[in-house]
């Protein structure tokens, strides 16, 4: 009795430990996370499917259940909650990218010849100046539409900053290969009888020496540059958003390729985002079935799989399918709440947290419609309004992802301190997601120990952009604000939080978190 | 403010391969600028949780630690890959996996499978237990080249004991078949077995869709009834010395030659094709007077797309014989038994046919469903084979795969004789081929 008593006194008094905010160092930010050191070069990991599926369905579920820790903070954040540049991510590319700076290599010149991998719509190729090239090539019965996706979806993800392979629309014929002419000749007599030039997506592939997949959940064991978890990475969580923006069907290891860039021994490994042949409902078409032909392979809703033994009905085209050929089943509407790709699960998606997604959408909503466009003409579609009509699209459901996952948090940036006065921009007001005549906020200030240290004031400056003067009575040398926006009555789940240091009347940004 | 970095373009490469052995890693980045974690109310809890659990997960983590299984060396059945298989490097990694396998009227066995791969050879060691009379240890050494066909060299060991098998005596009805000599009105026997065996085999795959196996075997079996004397004993069931192979040991040498013709794109996945398999091999008994047989056989199957290319329907069908001169004697652990056959697999005769039709879909990536049903009868010749008398069972089954792996399988089937359910993880399909072979 008196050890049951005792045990469960230690037990209350463990979970009473209250709440304690982090606190930063007084230093700048880190813009570059310098994990581009020599090393040598790792062994390539190629993508084993047996050990993934017995990772993803059988070690994660048992892990997670016995795993009572909160997901962590993502470990690629700088302390003003941003990702810094690194071998994953260019920091410094959205919104202030030049768009001739995505194709370096270009598309393929002439002559090419083979090297190898003649898939059933795939192709590896070298350009006459040695470069390697992936080629991949449309569904038969709908030409563009994977060769579009690939290339647009390889230049958005670009300009907000990951580091993709370049993707080109190109046309080929067999004259273009003269040493393998008769075996290109064949290949595409079979891939599609009807062309002469084949469309297909050239992937400026492999970029160094190609490692193979990165794994979902851990570091590379013999790359002593990668120290973050990836399943801890802020860019492989935000992909969650950016997969329901751009409706990845897929999402996994296969996506994300690790390349050794350098001379062995000299060089480093870089992080690359590719495949996306199967994003803009590229891959959830509803193909025309000749009769007596087979229908595609099933997608969608697994159950609904499993109790109509796999017989469904295609689903009916959708009016963007039966108008734009070249675009597959891509529709404004979206719910970033349910998003998820298709099984199996990809674990940097389940540990997104409202703060991942958050800089996710800033980032793309960064992208002006000028570098939205761009990417979109890289599709190279023929057909006249395919390209508005997906811009269109594209803008609509961005700012939908975007107003879910702002949401989930209190959308606010400091972007800059003058004196005690800090100037604040309420980033849902300034998409026009939410409306400034019903939002109000509540800033709070704390010490570095989480003890108040002043009283709390509520804010309606009815205003995207506005600014907050620091109460005299609030300053401490160590000082917490967090705001807290509210939607009507309804306050945000996670407040806005500021950490700066106070000292001779001038308050100095220190760290964020949302 | 940048991190203090050593600029890669400026590095003298001859001197850093120089000195790369005594190279200092790079340091650990900290990107956070944090000073103190948060913490929230509630968090030391977790942190007491987390450590009382610390133990198992660690376990659990090692369990999964990396992996490199190499195509068919889990499988009970001899696979030569396809020329694709061999384009990617397999070096240096060691993977563990959990094996599970639960199957109606047979014990739960848990284990692990241990397998460790390099360039062209792999190796897997699996041991299971379900009790003390129910164990396997089973080691694989695999060679595979693609040079100038594919080629696989194999080596194999196991030992294992199985508990609570049942011997009803041969045929069809064995009840009715008066080669059996039964001693009372009971119908099955319950025994147990221990078994050794060594595989060496050669496979070759000449051309695309063809390959070609040569293997040779040397197994050592023990049958006495279980322990503690549960179920029928044999010579309660059986007029003692009726039954050839009973409560002694039998060696047999088995060496075969099978030729397989399988034009689907993938062994497991569901993807059209055909299959046709033959075999023919002798087995002799070693330091035995009997025990001197001929194993022929044949299997075909048609994997046929419906509606949809991953749905397909699959007849098949299975013929097993064993032949022998007369005055010999066939243990009857040698005799053809029923692996293909989805219900109780408690039949077994000189002869077997098994007649299969299966409806296998996609249900969504590495998932497939499986709805099926079997016929299934033993004779003692192929001249006595009838579809008279058959037993039949149906059933459900749903799968993980890969391509060329069956990686785990939840299933129930119904017969007239009851109702079966396996599930399992880690664990070979079914029985495989004839050296595989229960």
């Amino acid at each position: 009795m008196t050890r049951a008593l005792s045990t469960c006194c230690f037990a209350l008094s463990l979970a009473a430990c209250g709440y304690r905010p982090v606190r930063f160092v007084d230093a700048p930010p880190v813009s570059h996370a310098d994990d581009e050191s020599p090393v040598p070069m790792p062994k390539p990991d190629p993508l084993e499917p047996k050990a993934y599926l017995a990772d993803v369905y059988l070690r994660r579920p048992i892990m997670d259940a016995l795993d009572a820790a909160r997901i962590p903070d993502a470990g690629d954040v700088n302390s003003i909650d941003e990702v810094p540049g690194s071998s994953w991510f260019v920091a410094d590319r959205a919104g202030r990218s030049r768009l001739s700076d995505y194709a370096v290599d270009g598309p393929p010149r002439s002559p090419l010849r083979v090297t190898g991998g003649l898939g059933a719509d795939t192709l590896s190729i070298a350009d006459a100046r040695g470069l390697p090239y992936r080629m991949r090539a449309d569904v038969v019965g709908r030409p563009e539409m994977r060769t579009a996706a690939d290339a647009i979806a390889s230049r958005l993800l670009w300009a907000i900053g990951y580091i993709t392979p370049e993707v080109h629309v190109v046309h080929i014929r067999s004259e273009d290969f003269p040493a393998d002419r008769g075996q290109v000749e064949h290949w595409l007599q079979v891939h599609d009888p009807r062309q002469s030039s084949h469309r297909m997506a050239a992937t400026r592939w492999p970029i160094g020496t190609d490692l193979g997949a990165a794994s979902a959940t851990f570091t590379r064991a013999d790359d002593p540059n990668d120290q973050v978890p990836h399943v801890d990475r802020r860019t492989l969580r935000g992909l969650r958003v950016l997969g329901a923006w751009l409706d990845f069907k897929t999402m996994g290891p296969q996506k994300t390729l690790d390349a050794y860039v350098g001379a062995p021994g000299c060089g480093h490994v870089v992080h690359y985002l590719a495949g996306f042949e199967d994003t803009l409902g590229a891959d959830k078409v509803s193909s025309k079935v000749a009769k007596g032909a087979l229908h595609p392979d099933c997608g969608g809703n697994p159950f609904l799989n499993l109790v109509t033994l796999g017989l469904q009905p295609d689903p009916p085209p959708s009016a963007m399918e039966r108008k734009y050929h070249a675009i597959g089943s891509f529709e404004e509407e979206v719910h970033p709440e349910r998003y998820r790709p298709e099984l199996p699960p990809y674990e940097p998606l389940d540990h997104t947290l409202p703060s991942d997604g958050f800089w996710a959408s800033r980032r793309m909503m960064g992208l002006g419609e000028e570098q939205i466009r761009w990417a979109v003409e890289g599709g190279g579609f023929t057909q006249r309004g395919t390209a508005a009509h997906l811009v269109h699209v594209l803008e609509v459901r961005r700012r939908a992802v975007a107003a879910w996952w702002t949401a989930q948090v209190s959308p606010l940036v400091l972007e800059g301190v003058e004196g005690l006065r800090l100037q604040l921009h309420d980033y849902a007001l300034v998409w026009g997601l939410a409306a400034a005549g019903t939002t109000s906020y509540r800033a709070e200030f704390l010490d570095a120990r989480g003890a108040e240290s002043g009283a709390s004031v509520r804010l309606e400056p009815r205003t995207a952009c506005w600014e907050m003067e620091l109460p005299q009575g609030a300053l401490a040398p160590y000082l917490i604000v967090r705001i807290t926006a509210l939607r009507g009555a309804f306050p945000k789940p996670r407040p806005a939080q500021f950490h700066l240091m106070i000292a001779n009347g001038n308050a100095r940004l220190v760290g964020v978190r949302h | 403010m940048k991190l203090s970095r050593m600029p890669a373009t400026a590095c003298s490469c001859v001197a850093l391969l120089a000195s790369e052995a005594n190279a200092e890693p790079p340091r650990k980045q900290d990107v956070s600028g944090v000073a103190q974690p948060e913490r929230f109310t509630g968090d030391l809890l977790r942190s007491g949780a987390g450590a009382l659990l610390f133990v198992p997960r660690e376990l659990a983590s090692l369990l999964f630690f990396t992996s490199g299984a190499a195509v068919g060396i889990v499988e009970n059945e001899q696979v030569v890959p396809r020329v694709r298989d061999f384009l990617f490097s397999r070096d240096g990694r060691i993977g563990f996996f959990p094996t599970l396998f639960v199957e109606t009227g047979s014990s739960f066995n848990v284990g692990g499978r241990m397998i460790a791969s390099a360039d062209t050879a792999a190796t897997t060691l699996r041991a299971g237990y379900g009790g003390p009379d129910a164990n396997v240890v089973e080691s694989r050494l695999r060679f595979a080249r693609l040079t100038p066909v594919p080629i696989v060299l194999s080596f194999e060991g196991m030992h294992d004991r199985r508990t609570g098998l049942g011997y009803p005596g041969i045929g069809q009805d064995p009840r009715g078949d008066p080669r059996n000599r039964f001693v009372s009105t009971l119908t099955q026997a319950s025994y147990q077995e221990r078994r050794e065996r060594v595989i060496a085999s050669l496979g070759i795959r000449p051309v695309r869709d063809l390959e070609v196996f040569l293997s040779s075997s040397y197994s050592q079996r023990f049958s006495d009834d279980v322990s503690g004397g549960v179920g029928p004993r044999f010579d309660d069931v059986f007029a003692p010395g009726s039954v050839p192979g009973w409560s002694r040991t039998t060696r047999q040498v088995y060496t075969e030659l099978a030729l397989r013709l399988d034009t689907r794109e993938a062994r497991v996945a569901p993807v059209p094709g055909t299959l046709i398999e033959g075999y023919g091999g002798t087995s002799r008994g070693v330091k035995q007077e009997h025990g001197r047989f001929l194993r022929v056989g044949a299997r075909a199957a048609g994997f046929i797309s419906v509606y949809r290319r991953t749905n397909v329907l699959i007849p098949k069908i299975v013929i097993d014989g064993v032949a022998y001169s007369s005055g010999e004697q066939v243990p009857f652990s040698e005799l053809a038994r029923q692996p293909d056959f989805r219900g109780f697999n408690t039949r077994r005769d000189f002869t077997s046919m098994v007649l299969s039709l299966d409806y296998r879909w996609k249900v969504q990536r590495f998932v497939a469903a499986r709805l099926f049903v079997d016929a299934a009868t033993v004779a003692p010749s192929a001249r006595d084979l009838s579809l008279k008398g058959m037993r039949y069972v149906g059933g459900f089954e749903v799968d993980l795969y890969t391509a060329n792996t069956e990686l785990a399988r939840l299933g129930v089937s119904v017969s007239p004789e009851g109702a079966l359910f396996v599930f399992s993880f880690g664990v070979a399909p079914r029985f495989g081929d004839r050296q595989h072979r229960d």
